[in-house]
């Protein structure tokens, strides 16, 4: 973590644009990609001029380090600019050595060069749960280099990303409240790569207008596997079979995997046995995802969907749903057809 | 471009207002002009009179992309170019400077088929795109894309064109190339294309082909197998009639006709599937993806069938579909498939028997209905019951259970309270109406629930609510009927019939019962 004392101030310093002073390395972490990348970008155009880049500027991957390649870069100098920039991405990913090597140039700084690191995480999407990335450990560089350096956030989640859609919305001169800026983001997911573009693409849309409608959002932003499964466990919620049938079937059709969404299903009804038990406590909303381990806006989402489910009734659901998985994994149904027959009968009135 | 007028409408302002993307994923379902609109936009880039929204096609470059010979537009089959290397090559290529056009352009086809190494080559790529090169990814199956890769690109779905613009798309080629055309053909056409506007060109063309230059219904039936759908239908018919024998006919008939049989089954698995969804999701018309005569077909059997009959038929429809597929005895597979659904009797799987107890409890109800207009509701007072309102799944529930089955009241007296928690957990309100009546009597597999007259309000609403109250002792283990009376003072415990009317109709319901039980089962009372 930070420094307490010396990182906490630099990491709460969000980038308003690079000054003309400029510390030897730059270490931005968050999950605004986006906004990490109009950084560099912003950096870049102070440092040297456009054509200079091709000799002054060099990216490394974090996926596949090459040391060697990175200690021949680290003793060039620039070439008639002021600095040479080097530009690492995916730190998280490196090993303890290739960073201890890196670190090894980051403690002693030398004037005509400039370290940006990388540290910025994408949540995995929906769809490839299977294959998720392996977990990296999530320990930054040492607080006696953070003084050294600059240490910069670029927060993701709904709550950060929302006044930046609306940046980028004022910079593609387009407008929209409140409420569609958040529920653009919702369909979207909070993804900003992903969020920067659809915003592109709803401004050619509207062109030469400006004003962002929900209606129009809902028909043309391609919403994230996230919002479907949302959508879906709403359906359920509500025991609306003919939602959940379509959902479902558009989940399939996007290439989310069967397993997958069975696993889904499991959680959430999981979730609304967690809250059904927890009902009598009393609890606070905010008490109960905590005691839960929840997320407070699922909780809140599961307390509501759970009154229409008796304790029984998600019991049945949860063994349906293990049948369903049984029938899957040993190949006696055809995956959609025993989807879509899964929901009927977690959405059947009554049994 | 038809059927896309979103896509076209952001592409067309794109070019307009100098916001052209550098990379494009195109997603929707095969032949709905992803590559079409991706080669078109390759034209209106590098059209000599623009870019413009709507390129000139006369130009060198426009007619050089049309032709497929564009130096600049590169079209790669990603189900066939799939490695690493291919895209490696792609990169290499793609550095170097468009020769003749504007904009150098990949188009990806099938992009989903690239191996994770590819994309991850391909990734680098988009991440820092060379000046002047477009990538345009098209895709059937867009969430086989990867994460990184679709984030960066910007996505156009393209939706399954509408029926009516593909009649109007396939009139206009047929005027031009001078086909003779009927306009419930054209219709079977688009329907038959489900979407797809290459689909109903090509099979237009094999129309045409078959009838001379002349496309009607007659033709159509015979060339496109729709007497599959039809034989299909009849099946269903047979199958809601109980009628083995036709059914087995039927089956011989495909057989002499070299169906394949396999094939049938699956056809009529989804016919099931799509006649329980419309009785299910009340006739949800998009969750149908059948043309609309099928669907009105589908919707006038759904009356025939009952959802719990529907789900069982699908199950022993899939086992049939699983032992096709290592037993090459289709025919047998099928027509034992065909007894289970139609000879319920040759059935003695568990969920078999329960639908026979179940339907031999509706007939019973039935014809005591028939005994007793009003029903079971044989309290002075009551309501009765509307002709159409005893619906085939009510039955089950309203009839009490056979004799076998007698608790006491004082057994029942001492369950109640749990009872009552478990109706309180299922349904608030009916837990709060039975909470203060009385339990009267608990006698030949009904329970007689007694309400002060402070409480007729109450006892109106549990009579409304006997269904499911009934269902719901039965889910707590207490099987058992339910009707309800006034009550002026506290009740004797216990009460025996003391009508020699209701004797006589015990007596009547269990020796019809059993009746029916010994008919139904072919069995004897010992």
């Amino acid at each position: 973590m930070p420094d307490k004392r010396t990182g906490a101030t630099r990491t709460k310093k969000k980038a308003a644009g690079p000054g003309t002073h400029h510390s030897p390395f730059y270490f931005l972490m968050g999950e605004n990609s986006v906004e990490a990348e109009e950084y560099v970008e912003a950096l870049l155009a102070v440092v040297m001029e456009k054509n200079l880049r091709p000799f002054n500027f060099t990216v490394f991957e974090g996926r596949q380090f090459p040391l060697g390649e990175f200690r021949a870069v680290m003793d060039e100098l620039p070439v008639a600019a002021k600095k040479r920039v080097v530009l690492i991405k995916d730190y998280q990913k490196l090993n303890s050595d290739t960073r201890a090597a890196i670190e090894k140039h980051l403690q002693k700084p030398v004037r005509e060069y400039l370290i940006v690191i990388f540290w910025l995480v994408e949540e995995p999407s929906p769809s490839h749960q299977g294959k998720k990335e392996k977990k990296t450990d999530k320990k930054p560089i040492s607080a006696d280099l953070q003084k050294l350096g600059e240490v910069m956030q670029f927060p993701g989640g709904h709550k950060a990303l929302v006044p930046w859609v609306e940046k980028q919305f004022e910079r593609r001169k387009l407008s929209a409240d409140r409420e569609v800026l958040e529920h653009f983001l919702t369909v979207v997911g909070a993804f900003p790569q992903k969020l920067a573009v659809e915003a592109d693409k709803v401004a050619c849309y509207l062109y030469p207008n400006s004003i962002v409608t929900r209606d129009l959002v809902d028909e043309l932003a391609s919403p994230a596997p996230q919002y479907r499964i949302f959508s879906l466990s709403d359906a359920i919620g509500a025991r609306d079979s003919t939602k959940a049938v379509h959902g479902v079937r558009e989940l399939l059709r996007d290439g989310v995997e069967p397993v997958a969404l069975l696993g889904y299903l499991v959680s959430h009804f999981r979730n609304l046995l967690a809250v059904k038990s927890a009902e009598g406590s009393r609890a606070t909303k905010d008490a109960l995802a905590k005691s839960l381990g929840m997320h407070p806006y699922t909780a809140e989402r599961a307390l509501i969907q759970a009154r229409s489910f008796s304790e029984k009734r998600l019991i049945q659901a949860l063994e349906l749903i293990l049948r369903a998985d049984l029938s899957l994994k040993t190949g006696k149904q055809e995956p959609h057809l025993l989807m879509e027959l899964l929901l009927l009968k977690l959405c059947e009135k009554r049994r | 471009m038809y059927g896309q007028p979103h896509a076209v409408r952001v592409l067309q302002n794109a070019i307009k207002g100098e916001r052209v993307a550098h990379a494009y994923l195109f997603a929707g379902p095969r032949g709905t002009g992803k590559t079409s609109a991706a080669r078109i936009l390759a034209k209106a880039l590098n059209c000599k009179k623009g870019p413009a929204p709507d390129p000139c096609n006369q130009c060198e470059i426009c007619l050089r992309i049309t032709s497929g010979t564009g130096l600049d537009v590169t079209e790669i089959d990603a189900a066939s170019n799939r490695g690493i290397d291919e895209i490696r090559a792609l990169r290499e290529n793609a550095r170097f400077a468009p020769s003749e056009c504007r904009y150098k352009l990949y188009i990806i086809d099938e992009v989903h088929m690239l191996t994770p190494e590819a994309f991850n080559a391909l990734l680098k790529t988009l991440e820092e795109p060379p000046a002047q090169t477009l990538f345009i990814l098209a895709t059937t199956e867009a969430g086989k894309v990867p994460h990184t890769i679709a984030s960066r690109c910007q996505r156009l779905d393209f939706r399954r064109i509408p029926i009516n613009e593909i009649v109007a798309r396939l009139r206009e080629i047929a005027a031009e190339e001078g086909i003779e055309c009927e306009e419930d053909a054209l219709g079977m056409v688009a329907r038959k294309a489900d979407g797809s506007l290459r689909d109903a060109v090509s099979l237009l063309d094999q129309v045409t082909s078959f009838g001379q230059n002349r496309v009607d219904i007659e033709g159509l039936n015979l060339l496109l197998g729709l007497a599959e759908n039809v034989a299909v239908t009849e099946f269903m018919d047979v199958i809601a009639e109980k009628k083995p024998s036709h059914a087995l006919e039927l089956i011989n008939r495909l057989y002499g006709e070299g169906k394949d049989l396999q094939s049938f089954l699956r056809a009529v698995t989804e016919h099931v599937r799509d006649i329980l969804v419309v009785i299910t999701c009340n006739g949800a018309r998009h969750l149908v993806e059948k043309p609309e005569a099928a669907f009105l077909q589908i919707s006038a059997q759904a009356t025939k069938f009952k959802a719990a009959e529907l789900m069982h038929a699908l199950k022993i429809l899939q086992e049939a579909g699983q032992e096709m597929r290592w037993n090459p005895q289709h025919r047998i597979i099928l027509e034992m498939a065909v007894l289970a659904l139609t000879h319920p009797a040759a059935d003695v799987s568990l969920p078999a028997l329960k639908q026979r107890v179940s339907e031999l409890e509706r007939r019973l109800n039935a014809a005591l209905q028939g005994l007793h207009p009003g029903g079971q509701a044989q309290e002075p007072g009551e309501k009765p019951q509307a002709p159409g309102a005893s619906g085939r799944d009510r039955g089950a529930v309203q009839e009490p259970p056979p004799k076998s089955f007698s608790p006491t009241l004082a057994e029942f007296e001492t369950a109640w309270p749990t009872v009552l928690m478990e109706i309180k957990e299922a349904d608030m309100p009916l837990g709060t109406y039975v909470k203060d009546c009385l339990l009267v009597n608990v006698e030949d597999g009904l329970l007689t629930l007694g309400f002060p007259p402070d409480r007729s309000a109450h006892k109106e609403r549990v009579l409304q609510m006997k269904d499911l109250l009934s269902s719901l002792l039965g889910n707590a283990g207490w099987p058992l009927g339910v009707r309800c009376v006034n009550v002026e003072a506290p009740p004797a415990p216990a009460q025996s019939p003391d009508t020699g009317s209701e004797d006589g109709e015990e007596s009547l319901q269990e020796a019809e019962l059993k009746e029916a039980f010994v008919r139904e089962f072919n069995g004897e009372v010992v």
